[in-house]
């Protein structure tokens, strides 16, 4: 865990391609995270349920990562 | 009015949901997919266990269609769901754990948009929502 604030742009740059698992979060009018403090990442999104399961109050959930190359949605 | 930007070229439209807890402390924060083919909105299962939500008594359990087959679902009553600056009080959502591969955690379905008029412009890259 970090006690660093971080923007959203600053969490994509130093963890990229993870699950993050965020708190203290600032949110935007629009709902939007703009900044908070990362308590767990991990490359599996289950690593990050499992931290908010033992968490009570408000967190944000990311991945920093992309779609996969060549993979869709039909949702 | 209530707008965000989105990136036109993702080939999904991301954005993020505020799903309110029992508790009014309690809330996550996830990015969903805006999704007009799916009449309810979803969220992750432990999500809403984490929120304090009563799943082995739910509101109903349902079966969906998806793109894949028919689903057996959960639907709960959450306390409030935000998006795009709007919020909804008292609204169901489904009970869905997208495969593990996916990078959003559920979908923002018609039954909160319809409480809006929504504009979608790929032009300008922006979502609008405007109250009816």
């Amino acid at each position: 865990m970090t006690n660093e604030r971080l923007t959203s742009e600053e969490m994509e740059q130093r963890y990229p391609n993870e699950w993050l698992f965020i708190i203290d979060c600032e949110i935007s009018e629009n709902t939007e995270l703009l900044s908070g403090r990362v308590l767990v990442h991990s490359k599996s999104r289950a690593d990050v349920y499992e931290a908010s399961g033992h968490y009570q109050g408000g967190a944000a959930i990311r991945y920093t990562g992309k779609l996969p190359e060549g993979m869709g949605y039909l949702l | 009015m209530a707008r965000i930007p989105f990136n036109t070229s993702l080939g999904l439209i991301i954005l993020s949901l505020k799903v309110e807890g029992v508790n009014p402390d309690n809330f996550r924060n996830l990015l969903v997919a805006l999704d007009t083919g799916a009449s309810t909105t979803s969220i992750p299962t432990k999500i809403a266990l984490d929120l304090g939500y009563d799943l082995s008594n739910p509101k109903e359990e349902e079966e969906i269609i998806t793109g894949s087959g028919i689903e057996h679902m959960k639907r709960i009553t959450v306390r409030e769901l935000t998006a795009i600056g709007e919020t909804v009080e008292n609204i169901d959502v489904l009970c869905h754990d997208l495969p593990a591969d996916a990078i959003i955690d559920g979908v923002l379905g018609l039954n909160f948009l319809a409480h809006f008029d929504v504009n979608i412009s790929f032009s300008t890259g922006t979502l609008e929502l405007h109250p009816r």
